[in-house]
């Protein structure tokens, strides 16, 4: 056999090329066909995306896998897949770009009233209010404190009939406190009862100090105690945001045209969330809670199971995490009151569906089986979510359902912390996410000790009111 | 004769044509078309989720990214701030590298697939291996420097350390420098060594006379390569810090990534992308500029 010219080399390629197309671009357009016949065999496909908040930790997994079996037996021909994302920020941002490239998920479940505020005026949520109406779905059928944050007051006022999400779980925070700890510190343990007197942030701070160690079990009140040598911290996982609002700071007031992130009290209790960690050294940041737990894709998380933590902001969705294989004995108490306010954050978690999906019907026939119904609504906001059910139907359900999985905690502290939750830090106002995203471009330095919060806030309250009135030359309220 | 000779480089040059048209195609479908949209794109306030809503705004994104948005200049100075030591970095420590890979030593051929190993390993996987490196409190970086008696420092949770742990990290992918440098290395003519080994100059000296300035074409392209791929770090940022601490590893492509699939501004974010685009060029016309004056061409006439 003769070699191949050069020229006949080329030759031949360009006539072997139709051959090596053609087949590609068979191929191709079988490809579309398959995608075609695809779409239409899971016609009933509702896809749920996982990861805005709680719900992906391995113990939440089942009773929502069972669930979705039970709606597929009850609905002929439909299907629920899951789309699951642990980190929230992940979630969100694959959310985005599923968004960009069309292929939206159909439902987020569960999503928190901030995922929501996330999106809300770019018109991601799709109106469930028609939905409901055909179905006989009401918002009655909830406890009246979910019912402006499903209607997203904030953004499309009061008056609006419009409802972006069905509520799904509501959660309270409690203070969990490893009892092992405290004993061994010889400190009392944190009460149970609300609005105790002398429960307020001074006294936190006290006791989290007699609970916090260094390698050489000096406490931080006593001389010689090394910052850098922390080998057990007093707090960790812990809301420094919901202290601003104790000290009575807030973000915004609804309708007001400027924000209030340079007030006083705002500043105050900024301040007295970063001195936990750089002035009282009590607190473990992120990166020291690393430093205890090494190698942890949580180190918050890692940093309580390992026991060298005394105590941890918990919301109800952390039962199932931060609640569960613990070495130790722990048990949930109050939140100290604040200098102005006692208040402890409150979580509240919707489904909704999302406006670009191509199955807005069946998704919302899935939020309503799994969240209407009262049995169902009752197995996913407990015991996946470990949260109370949002359901009037269902009220009060959530201690007899959780207290065989956790006999030695009082979960009566979640109760009872309604009547001092709340929500505000999550509801919606103008540019809410870029003026939270900025927040950490000033409040860095202060966590860090590297500034502090009287110098930063004026700066943020500035480059923030700027994008709040920027908002407003590219965007109008529903109600203007 | 001539006309079947003409026939025939016809026939050939159709066959090149065809041969390189899977190229041209997904060039032209998928580098030149997006960029003629983004283009389009830039000067409109299209988002994401409600593109129909679109509107022609002209050069406002563009006005907005210059005059009124405080983070594209932050984003832009941390990310000449990293161009600026990577860039050093990478050509200083590939150009030692490949000088030593070129000595020949047994095994040497073993190492030089070693050193460009991670140019191959997925950029995901290589930060997060970083970021245990870079812990305070149990990683390795600060235990070495305890080891020489140094105090550790907070690397990627620190405003101040950020960027310098990122240009640390930067060095895992300096196989693929060194290895352009090698090529250029392996191509120097022993005798010119031999000659000056005779004329006196010590090992220094051959590399600062003959090396050196025979290097200079790889040294330029790695310039160019270098930059322009620095000025486009994303991974690192969006694994490890997320921008921060504060935005002190706000890099320019992840806070146009936030633009768009955040805020879901897709005009706004082309605009940055063409903003990021002409710096880039500036840049490159810049390198290419100043090399006549120190890049040294073989064969080239002075």
């Amino acid at each position: 056999m003769s070699p191949l010219s050069r020229r006949e080399l080329l030759v031949r390629s360009l006539q072997l090329a139709p051959v090596l197309v053609v087949p590609g671009v068979l191929g191709a357009c079988s490809d579309d066909d398959k995608k075609g016949s695809s779409a239409t065999s899971t016609k009933g496909a509702t896809q749920v995306l996982v990861g805005f908040g709680t719900g992906n930790a391995p113990e939440q997994v089942p009773p929502q896998t069972e669930l979705a079996k039970k709606f597929e037996q009850a609905n002929a021909g439909t299907s629920v897949d899951f789309l699951r994302i642990p980190d929230t920020d992940e979630a969100q941002r694959k959310f985005g770009v599923l968004l960009a490239s069309g292929d939206a998920p159909d439902v987020i479940l569960p999503t928190g009233l901030f995922g929501i505020s996330l999106y809300l005026d770019q018109d991601v949520w799709l109106d469930l209010s028609t939905l409901m109406d055909n179905s006989g779905v009401s918002l009655d059928l909830f406890e009246p404190g979910v019912h402006d944050a499903a209607r997203a007051v904030n953004y499309f006022g009061a008056e609006s009939t419009k409802v972006v999400g069905l509520p799904a779980g509501i959660f309270s925070h409690a203070v969990a406190y490893n009892k092992d700890l405290f004993a061994k510190a010889g400190v009392a343990e944190p009460p149970h009862e609300w609005d105790t007197p002398d429960w307020d942030y001074d006294k936190l701070v006290e006791v989290a100090s007699a609970l916090t160690l260094d390698d050489k079990g000096r406490t931080p009140k006593q001389p010689g105690f090394d910052a850098s040598r922390i080998v057990q911290f007093g707090l960790g996982h812990w809301d420094t945001g919901i202290m601003t609002l104790g000290h009575g700071g807030k973000v915004y007031e609804p309708g007001a045209e400027k924000l209030s992130l340079d007030s006083p009290e705002y500043i105050a209790g900024t301040q007295a969330g970063a001195d936990l960690v750089n002035v009282h050294h009590v607190l473990a940041s992120d990166e020291l809670a690393a430093g205890v737990a090494a190698g942890a894709d949580d180190p918050q998380l890692a940093a309580w199971k390992s026991g060298k933590v005394a105590m941890i902001d918990m919301c109800a969705c952390d039962l199932l995490s931060f609640g569960v294989d613990n070495a130790f004995a722990w048990d949930v108490a109050a939140w100290p009151r604040g200098p102005k306010r006692l208040i402890s954050h409150l979580n509240v978690d919707f489904g909704t569906v999302v406006s670009r999906s191509r199955n807005q019907a069946q998704a919302f026939e899935l939020l309503r089986f799994l969240l209407t119904e009262p049995e169902n609504g009752r197995t996913l906001s407990t015991k996946a979510y470990g949260a109370m059910s949002p359901l009037k139907s269902e009220s009060g359900k959530f201690v007899d359902e959780l207290q065989g999985r956790f006999p030695d905690v009082d979960l009566e502290v979640f109760v009872k912390a309604l009547p001092h939750s709340a929500n505000e830090q999550e509801v919606w106002y103008p540019a809410f996410t870029e003026i939270g995203d900025m927040g950490g471009r000033f409040l860095d330095s202060v966590r860090q000790g590297k500034s502090t919060a009287a110098e930063q806030l004026p700066k943020y309250q500035e480059a923030a009111q700027k994008k709040f009135d920027d908002w407003f030359t590219t965007h109008k309220l529903p109600t203007a | 004769m001539a006309r079947r000779r003409l026939a025939a480089s016809g026939r050939e040059a159709l066959a090149a044509y065809g041969l390189v048209s899977p190229w041209v195609i997904g060039f032209v479908g998928l580098t030149v078309g997006p960029m003629i949209a983004s283009m389009v794109l830039s000067l409109t306030d299209y988002g994401l989720v409600n593109p129909d809503a679109a509107r022609w705004v002209g050069g406002a994104n563009y006005r907005e990214a210059l005059t009124g948005d405080p983070l594209v200049w932050q984003s832009l100075k941390v990310t000449a701030y990293y161009v600026v030591l990577a860039v050093v970095f990478e050509l200083v420590v590939g150009l030692a590298l490949a000088v030593l890979l070129n000595v020949g030593l047994r095994g040497v051929g073993i190492l030089r697939t070693v050193y460009y190993l991670p140019a191959v390993v997925s950029g995901v996987a290589v930060s997060l291996l970083w970021l245990l490196i870079f812990q305070p409190s149990s990683g390795l970086a600060n235990a070495v420097l305890g080891l020489f008696g140094f105090d550790g420092v907070g690397w990627v949770y620190s405003t101040t350390w950020v960027i310098p742990a990122f240009v640390l990290m930067s060095v895992w992918g300096v196989g693929r420098a060194a290895f352009i440098y090698l090529a250029i290395l392996q191509r120097i003519p022993t005798n010119l060594y031999e000659a000056a080994a005779v004329d006196g100059l010590g090992s220094f000296g051959r590399f600062l006379r003959i090396t050196l300035p025979l290097a200079t074409p790889a040294i330029f392209l790695n310039l160019v390569l270098a930059v322009i791929g620095k000025f486009q770090i994303f991974t690192e940022g969006f694994v490890i810090s997320k921008g921060g601490p504060g935005a002190s590893s706000l890099f320019f492509v992840l806070y146009l990534y936030r633009v768009a699939f955040r805020y879901f501004r897709v005009g706004y974010a082309s605009a940055l992308a063409w903003i990021l685009f002409a710096v880039l060029l500036a840049l490159t016309a810049t390198a290419f500029r100043t090399s006549r004056h120190w890049v040294y061409y073989e064969g080239e006439r002075q």
